[in-house]
């Protein structure tokens, strides 16, 4: 464990342009958003909201804004929506060329070689992520809300809100549907871990495998992940509430926010490069048990699958 | 403990001694409670006296929870078995009220009773009762009629009901309808008041003390409205009798499941300093003259398990609603409010008023962080207690002009919730939105319906909401805004304190305002209470350019070129010397006439500001001065807030400093980065 988060303390260290690149994937998605605010934005200036929401909040600018623009904000709405769906493939994208960099090392540039890397992934990614996906929906959906809904159904019209069978429910809609939501990915994690590597030669193998690995480590992988989770929320917090606290009035003032905010998505883009060089680190010593294990079995036939 | 601390400190204890100008009718009724067949079974001695100069020949009753009995009712074909979020359960949930014995003096009533449907015709409808009499009630003359009835109840959807073990007792009983004597609610002739029950009205009904004795199996705790008089257990069931002088409601609960939480507003220590004395300020009043009339009340909240910590959030907009609608209107003349806390199955029972109890309603969720900033416990709490003033105290006719209730109270609402709380929905870092910039929101857009009409005659549902709630909420923060302050809020608390206890129509209310001459106010009065018009003040057009005086020939004929022509490929800082010719045109759309102030602003940072009547549909502004205009716009001070859209008020010519566009781009730009990497926090 210890060794592990090491490892990824290094990485953030280590390797700065891959957080750089990574960041990519937040910046560009968030120019597109800049562009579809750009027409419902406009009228702010020549609004009578204009002085103070340079001061900082207004609670009738923001109401009379939504209610009288409200098809525009429609409009925006959905661009944003897009740009968000976009900067999520974006990050799969990025994420299977800076395993490769991780794993590799390898020459500069970074960004040719993630983008070069990534391209090579992207197809294979693609379908884990179908498959991901889909145990999402298994797991998460059928299994979380399913389970949720047949304790509501067992509880029955007659129970009080507050009565036991509600409060197991509620427990474990929170608790079961983020432990399944953090296992699920974590699977997924590993199964690009595999592709990257080159161990598995399309996503079915790699999420076999994923599974070999990920068993009997499930506790350290969630504690590992958990910690990671944590230090991002952290950071990501931080940076927005000195953000908003900035509330800057001038044109200097707005500069320093941009920078100061770009900075902080930066910190957070190399903390997940931290986080898959943990996850590397422990991949690396799981494949390292597996192999000898195998070794030992001279007449087996291989790994049988799970 | 505390409570006990505090009658040490008042000796007198909680008695209030109510003024007793009207009384006309008084219940006395029992009634036992059936859980498992949700059956009430009542007898009630009703004693009605004939508040007119004409003699009576008929009673009228309402039936209220004969709208559950059947599809077939208005209330049902009007709401579709719908109300708010909450639907009917048409399998299981009917409901009725059977008057199964009216008799006075021995003479047994019931045989000429039929049922009337006056708003609609209904033939199916069973919640208006109409009851012949043997013989003519002389004015002033005083009827006992013994009642027996029996009646299920509903599961809830509508404010009354069951769910569960849950019963919210609300217009329950046989209640007799208002006789309106001439001059009442500036009746010519006078006669009944007595509509059925629709799926957007309310309720109207006339003074005098109600006596309950309420009978429920042991487990049961009982809220109830007025004072508990006495409690006998007899054979596994309780008897609990309540009494209250002085109301025109009185609606109970029972549920074995209450978990009571009870607190004393003592005046001297939970209302603020700070509000005594805006107050006084604003109002002309000593401390002294405000606090006059202030006494202990006693508060009960009734809880459901789950929700007992969120008890404090309704003690502290309860505490808060008593002192400022006591300082601003007149002080609580009960002595307790008793809430009930509905279960999160039976929300169709929640956010309703009664008279000294009313239904609060939270969710588990809202005691928690992050949803701890949503004010919607509090909002519910101070809403419901202000009906107990524009519904309560005041006996409006919610059938007929259901702004006098909703209205008033959401307006009162908005100023509660603002002043305490300052957003209703309050975000992280700071940010939220006002309740009453919420209100207002609902209330732009286009109308088909004036505010007073009666309560079943809105073009919709949507309709109604708007015209009750938020709209004539909001026509009274325009009222405000015309009036001034002072003006303004003189002119409420009198209309409160002249019609407490009595029946204010809409007209009353106007008049309590009309001494002031508000500029607009008429125009609002026919514009907004009895029509559907708009306001939307724009700029139509701002220009400013240097005076072209001089040019073209003059008297000895020689050819002068404008000062453009001459500068034209040359640009030098002459240019922008003056003096420039400044053109403002300022429009009005929509039909509504109110007055607005239109402010010019020069580059050298003069303003000028100007009154417009508003009466034409456009004004022309034309000044020539030093300095180029920069900045036009109509209503700087943000004063007419039915304007329809503020986002044409302004004309920008030339803009200093940071641009509110990129200020508010960059922030939402970030939120969508922040939105991305989140995707980083997770594994
Ligand atoms: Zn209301």
């Amino acid at each position: 464990m210890r060794d592990a988060l090491r490892t990824g303390f290094r990485a953030m260290r280590l390797h700065r342009r891959l957080a750089g690149v990574l960041w990519l994937s937040l910046v560009l998605p968030a120019g597109l958003a800049c562009m579809a605010l750009g027409p419902l934005t406009r009228q702010l200036d020549t609004s009578p909201f204009r002085t103070s929401l340079v001061k900082g909040w207004d609670s009738w600018a923001l109401l009379s804004w939504s209610s009288t623009r409200a098809a525009e904000w429609k409009g925006a709405l959905a661009v944003v929506l897009l740009a968000l769906l976009v900067g999520w493939l974006l990050q799969l994208f990025l994420t299977g060329g800076v395993l490769r960099v991780l794993i590799d090392g390898g020459p500069r540039p970074v960004l040719g070689r993630v983008v070069t890397e990534g391209t090579a992934l992207f197809k294979v990614t693609l379908w884990a992520t179908s498959r991901y996906l889909l145990s999402l929906a298994f797991w998460v959906g059928g299994v979380g809300v399913g389970v949720a809904w047949l304790l509501g159904k067992i509880a029955g019209k007659s129970a009080a809100p507050d009565s036991f069978l509600f409060g197991v429910q509620e427990t474990w809609l929170l608790t079961a549907g983020l432990l399944g939501f953090f296992l699920v990915s974590l699977r997924f994690d590993l199964a690009r871990i595999a592709l990257a590597r080159g161990d598995a030669p399309n996503a079915r193998t790699a999420y076999r495998l994923a599974g070999v690995r990920i068993r009997g480590h499930r506790a350290a992988l969630l504690g590992l992940a958990l910690f990671w989770s944590v230090v991002a929320l952290a950071l990501g917090s931080l940076f927005t509430s000195i953000g908003v606290w900035l509330n800057p009035g001038s044109g200097v003032g707005l500069f320093v926010l941009i920078l100061f905010r770009q900075v902080g998505f930066m910190i957070q883009a190399s903390a997940r490069i931290g986080f898959w060089a943990t996850l590397l680190h422990i991949d690396e010593g799981r494949r390292a048990d597996l192999a000898s294990a195998l070794s030992t079995s001279s007449c087996g036939p291989g790994p049988r699958s799970p | 403990m505390r409570a006990a601390f505090f009658l040490l400190l008042f000796p007198g204890g909680l008695a209030v001694a109510l003024e007793a100008p009207r009384k006309i009718v008084d219940y006395d009724i029992q009634v036992a409670l059936e859980p498992k067949d949700r059956l009430f079974t009542g007898h009630e001695t009703l004693r009605w006296t004939n508040p007119s100069d004409v003699p009576v020949s008929t009673l009228k009753f309402h039936l209220y929870w004969n709208a559950f009995r059947n599809s077939a009712s208005t209330f049902f074909r009007e709401s579709g078995g719908r109300l708010r979020k909450d639907r009917a359960d048409e399998k299981e949930g009917w409901g009725f009220i059977d008057v199964t014995s009216m008799s006075w003096k021995g003479a047994d009533l019931t045989k000429g009773a039929r049922f009337e449907s006056p708003d609609d015709g209904n033939a199916d409808d069973r919640t208006v009762l109409s009851v012949p009499l043997p013989r003519h009630l002389a004015p002033g003359e005083t009827i006992a009629l013994e009642i027996a009835w029996k009646a299920k109840a509903p599961k809830i959807f509508a404010r009354a009901g069951y769910v569960r073990d849950f019963f919210l007792a609300g217009q329950w009983y046989p209640k007799i309808a208002v006789f309106e004597p001439r001059g009442r609610r500036r009746r010519a002739e006078p006669g009944w008041n007595a509509h059925q029950y629709h799926a957007f009205s309310e309720f109207y009904a006339d003074w005098g003390d109600t006596r309950v004795a309420i009978t429920v199996p042991e487990a049961f705790v009982v809220a109830s409205a007025g004072e508990k008089v006495s409690e006998t257990r007899k054979g596994g069931k309780k008897t609990i009798v309540f009494a209250q002088e002085q109301i025109h409601d009185f609606a109970w609960s029972a549920d074995p499941r209450y978990v009571i939480r009870e607190s004393l507003f003592d005046p001297s220590r939970d209302v603020p300093a700070s509000e005594v004395e805006r107050a006084s300020k604003v109002l002309g009043l000593s401390r002294e003259e405000l606090l006059r009339g202030f006494h202990p009340v006693k508060l009960r909240f009734y809880m459901q398990p789950g929700h007992e910590s969120q008890w404090r959030r309704y003690e502290d907009a309860q505490k808060w609603a008593l002192a400022w609608l006591g300082l601003w209107a007149f002080p609580y003349p009960y002595a307790q409010v008793s809430v009930i806390d509905p279960p999160e199955d039976g929300m169709g029972a929640a956010g309703m008023e009664y008279q000294t109890l009313y239904t609060a309603g939270t969710d588990k969720w809202l005691g928690r962080w992050p949803f701890s900033g949503f004010r919607e416990p509090e909002g519910v709490v101070i809403h419901e207690f202000a009906h107990g003033y524009w519904y309560g105290l005041l006996a409006s006719n919610e059938f007929e002009e259901s702004w006098m209730d909703e209205g008033i109270t959401t307006f009162a609402e908005t100023v509660m919730m603002d002043r305490r709380y300052r957003y209703s929905f309050a975000l992280p870092f700071g940010l939220g939105v006002t309740d009453e910039h919420q209100n207002r929101a609902q209330a732009l857009g286009p109308d088909l319906d004036p505010i007073r009409r009666s309560a079943w005659a809105f073009s919709s549902e949507r309709s109604y909401f708007k015209n009750s709630y938020a709209r004539p909420a909001t026509v009274l923060q325009q009222i405000r805004r015309l009036a001034g302050e002072e003006a303004f809020w003189r002119a409420f608390r009198a209309y409160a304190l002249r019609w407490r206890f009595d029946y204010p129509t809409s007209e009353d209310f106007f008049d309590a305002f009309r001494p002031l001459a508000i500029p607009g106010f008429e125009a609002l009065v026919a514009g907004a209470f009895s029509g559907t018009s708009s306001i939307d003040f724009r700029i139509v057009t701002a220009t400013s350019e240097r005076q072209n005086l001089g040019a073209g020939y003059d008297d000895a004929g020689r050819l002068a070129l404008p000062p453009d022509e001459k500068r034209k490929g040359k640009k030098d800082k002459t240019d922008e010397r003056g003096p420039f010719e400044t053109v403002v045109v300022v429009g009005r759309d929509g039909d509504l006439v109110l007055p607005v102030e239109i402010a010019l602003t020069f580059e050298n940072g003069q303003v000028a500001r100007t009154r417009w009547d508003g009466c034409e549909k456009w004004i022309r502004l034309r000044t020539v001065y030093a300095s180029r205009l920069a900045r036009a716009e109509v209503d700087p001070a943000g004063t007419i807030v039915l304007d329809r859209d503020p986002f044409n008020n302004v004309k920008v010519l030339r803009a200093k400093g940071l641009s509110a566009t990129a200020k508010v781009r960059t922030y939402a730009v970030h939120l969508v980065e922040n939105l991305l990497s989140l995707a980083w926090s997770l594994p």
